[in-house]
């Protein structure tokens, strides 16, 4: 057996508020792969997180190749040989594949000038090592997305790194691209290199991992070699036996009544013919991985990216009827999912925060002069329904906590009242009271006759508020789905192991 | 605490305490705009001229120019943009009014021709900015250019005199101010209501808080964007009527580049935020007032221009310095 690089035991790290590890042990050897999975706040990221020095743990030790060590910030990860191949790639577009290779250590000539030949002899000789023909004079702009990845790898091995850490390598990559990136994954391996490899695509862990790890919840919910553990008990170790909070009865099936439609939608690249019913009081999931489409779906009915084309409609009295970006912009309210980023007004005050996307409502008759009474009453009996928790509607948004921010933005659009409210993540990154109290509120409204477009990455909250499940994956609806449907499937349609041809959307 | 009503019907305590939060905010925003003008009130004491009343009506006279360009300057800045463009399209606009009066045009046409043509160029900067997609800063430093550029070579250099009776109509007394005071005071007053109580000027303040939140809250970005710079260049516009009136000439010497930095130190330290979405035209008029008690004190005085410039510049640094350390302190805190 091969000889262990990484070992990290008992880890724990908690937030205010969460924890995020407990007691995780992971060990990775030389010359061989290992998955790293687990649903969307499972703790993965956390635990690379340590391993890179980003965060501080507060229980348990690293070792090294048996050499326990303590990082105190990403320098000390990297002194150790560990690197990260990102996600979001860290190259500058402008500069050749010389230059961003050598960015953070350039060979030098008397102490200050860039020695280029020797640049570009290392640079040749790594390019040769992970086998790829990309001149070391080209410039990265001219790349494509697997060749600047295989640039990231290049400039991880002049490090003399022995770690390798894959976050999610291949979710933009072609075929092909993804065909020689499990070949340079095999050479790193041979080369005695310990890979870390996080995906969301369990076909993906066959190809390539010998072993695997599963986290939920913070913890280690299993693991071991990849050979011995079939796909379906992976997909139960990420999803556990949870009891599903269901809303029973409550569930609105029976007299499905259309309100609104959408046909036709595309966007070169991000979208492919998207056609969907929402019915009247009924919460749809949009259910799928990141960047499969369903946050992007909610953008283009909003009007804000343009697209290829689109046809919205309504239906009233059994008539569809087609309407204008603008009726949807009245008719539609679109809960964001970095609520921070483009949700709301930090420095300005919950009231404010609350009322402004129903200004035109509460003006005075006949002016553009806005009603402050009006819009003080409105902001204190939303802040009271939803149990907002603040001193005074004057208090700023920026004070309050994520949940109370989440539930301005709800306030916001209750105000508004509209028959359709799109909800992108509505619960992330908040703590467990706050996310069973928004679940309750997204009930409660669908009970009152408004529907809901629910986009969650949590599968709990998915399976236990969701009538209906849209599935997409890369760009495309793959599957329709009542609620009743297992959590394995739903899974297992996401990451494109489970056969979805059968469901395809009439 | 508590933010539900009280039963009486009333809510005294939360009135109270909203008040005195309100009160805390703009001592909090107002204390640098404090020390400056206290400053400057000494400083005025050790000037014996300052006090005279015909002093004092001249700074109320030039501030009104000063103020009407600080006005368009902030609502732009508080949509997080910017407009450099101001003083050239002023002379611009007021060099278009005085050569249409030249050729016989009467003196109303030349005020709707300073107007509009200040209006155009703003549109021209908004366009730019909001359709195009172009970066403020440098659209509003080129279009500077050009209308500085323009104004030199349609000129010659030389100014070009307006007729009596306009400078009659624009500079009419009521009691003893000229109309550009009352107009200026009365614009301060229409536009910090248009910002304060109007749906129009609450979208000015979302767009320059957060872009992208606002979108999400259905308010027509691009439009506000366009007409704000429209707005910003009519402001410029207007004051090319009243300069004009006042020198009783207009000539391209009316925006050399240095008034930009007083239209941008009126709005700074008038307590307008250049990161956008704080500030207000009442607090841009205090402070073209401040700026012109500056150049005043500093003329009487009889510091040198190039002294003078210093010091303006420095007061604009730590302005602008107090504004980005207030933003950072509440990102941490």
């Amino acid at each position: 057996m091969s000889s262990t690089v990484l070992k990290m035991i008992g880890i724990g790290k908690s937030f205010p508020g969460v924890r995020a590890l407990h007691n995780v042990t992971f060990t990775a050897y030389a010359g061989e792969a290992i998955a790293l999975l687990g649903a969307n706040g499972a703790g993965k990221s956390t635990l690379m997180n340590v391993l890179g020095g980003v965060i501080r743990h507060d229980d348990g030790k690293l070792e090294i190749q048996g050499k326990s060590v303590e990082f105190k910030n990403p320098k000390d990860a990297q002194a150790e040989g560990i690197a990260f191949v990102h996600q979001e790639m860290a190259l500058l577009p402008t500069m050749t594949v010389m230059d961003n290779m050598f960015i953070a250590d350039f060979p030098k000539r008397w102490g200050a000038i860039i020695n280029r030949t020797e640049m570009r002899n290392q640079c040749t000789e790594v390019l040769e090592r992970l086998g790829c023909r990309i001149s070391p004079d080209n410039y990265i702009k001219n790349l494509g997305t697997g060749d600047r990845q295989m640039v990231e790898i290049g400039r991880a091995l002049l490090g003399n790194n022995r770690i390798f850490i894959f976050d999610e390598p291949t979710s933009s990559l072609t075929k092909g691209e993804k065909d020689n990136l499990i070949k340079v994954i095999e050479r790193l391996k041979r080369e005695g290199m310990a890979i870390i490899y996080i995906t969301h695509f369990l076909s993906e862990v066959y190809d390539i991992c010998d072993r695997v790890c599963v986290l939920r919840g913070g913890e280690v919910a299993g693991g071991g070699l990849i050979s011995e553990v079939s796909m379906n008990k992976l997909v139960r170790m990420m999803v556990g036996d949870v009891k599903i909070g269901d809303r029973g009865s409550e569930r609105n099936t029976a007299a499905r009544k259309p309100i609104f439609q959408v046909d036709e939608l595309n966007r070169r690249g991000v979208l492919e013919n998207i056609n969907f019913t929402l019915n009247k009081g009924e919460i749809l999931g949009f259910w799928g991985l990141l960047g499969s489409g369903r946050t992007e779906t909610a953008r283009a009915i909003m009007g804000l990216d343009t697209v290829d084309s689109l046809k919205i409609s309504t239906w009233k009295d059994d008539r569809l009827t087609e309407v204008s970006t603008e009726f949807v912009q009245h008719n539609i309210g679109l809960i964001t999912e970095e609520r921070r980023v483009d949700g709301l007004f930090l420095p300005m005050s919950v009231s404010r925060n609350m009322s402004m996307a129903n200004l035109r409502n509460i003006r005075k008759k006949h002016s553009a002069v806005i009603d402050r009474k009006r819009e003080a009453e409105l902001s204190r009996e939303f802040t009271d329904r939803l149990n907002i928790k603040i001193t005074s509607i004057e208090q700023k948004v920026e004070t309050l906590s994520g949940g109370n921010q989440q539930k301005v933005i709800l306030g916001r659009w209750l105000e508004v009242n509209p028959d359709i409210l799109i909800m992108d993540e509505p619960t992330r990154g908040l703590d467990v009271s706050a996310k069973a109290e928004i679940a309750r509120i997204i009930v409660r409204l669908a009970k009152e006759g408004t529907s809901i477009i629910l986009i969650s990455s949590e599968i709990e909250e998915m399976m236990s508020l969701c009538d209906r499940f849209l599935v997409f994956n890369k760009g495309r609806i793959i599957s329709n789905l009542e609620y009743g449907v297992s959590q394995e499937e739903l899974v297992g349609l996401a990451a494109g192991t489970a056969d979805a041809s059968k469901r395809v959307m009439a | 605490m508590s933010n539900k009503p009280n039963d009486d019907g009333l809510f005294p305590a939360v009135d109270q305490q909203l008040l005195s939060l309100r009160l805390k905010r703009l001592v909090q925003r107002a204390f640098p705009l404090l020390v400056v003008v206290l400053v400057l009130l000494f400083i005025s004491l050790l000037v014996p001229r300052f006090f005279h009343p015909r002093n004092l009506k001249n700074i109320l006279v030039q501030s009104s120019t000063l103020g009407l360009m600080a006005i368009g300057m902030t609502l732009v800045y508080l949509i997080g943009g910017m407009d450099l463009s101001i003083p050239s399209v002023m002379a611009v606009s007021g060099i278009m009014g005085a050569m249409i009066m030249k050729s016989g045009g009467s003196p109303v046409l030349g005020v709707i021709i300073t107007i509009a043509a200040g209006a155009v160029v703003g549109a021209v900067n908004g366009l730019s900015v909001s359709f195009l997609k172009m970066i403020p800063f440098v659209v509003t430093l080129a279009m500077m250019q050009v209308m500085s550029g323009i104004s030199t070579w349609v000129t010659n250099s030389v100014s070009i005199a307006v007729p009596l009776d306009y400078i009659d109509i624009i500079l009419f007394k009521i009691g003893e101010l000229p109309l550009p005071v009352y107009l200026f005071v009365t614009l301060t007053i229409v536009s910090t209501y248009f910002c304060k109580s109007t749906i129009y000027g609450r979208w000015l303040y979302a767009i320059g808080t957060n872009l992208e939140s606002s979108k999400v809250c259905m308010i027509p970005v691009r439009k506000t964007i366009f007409l704000t710079y429209t707005v910003s260049g009519m402001f410029a516009g207007l004051t090319g009527v009243l300069l004009t009136a006042r020198l009783g000439a207009a000539g391209p010497l009316m925006g050399s580049s240095n008034v930009i930095l007083d239209v941008m130190s009126a709005s700074v330290v008038g307590g307008v935020s250049i990161y956008g979405g704080v500030g207000s035209p009442l607090g841009a008029a205090v402070g073209a007032v401040v700026i012109t008690v500056l150049n005043n004190v500093l003329n009487l005085l009889r510091v040198d221009f190039f002294p003078a410039q210093v010091i303006k510049g420095v007061i604009v640094i730590v302005f602008v310095a107090f504004d980005s350390f207030g933003r950072s302190h509440r990102r941490q805190g």
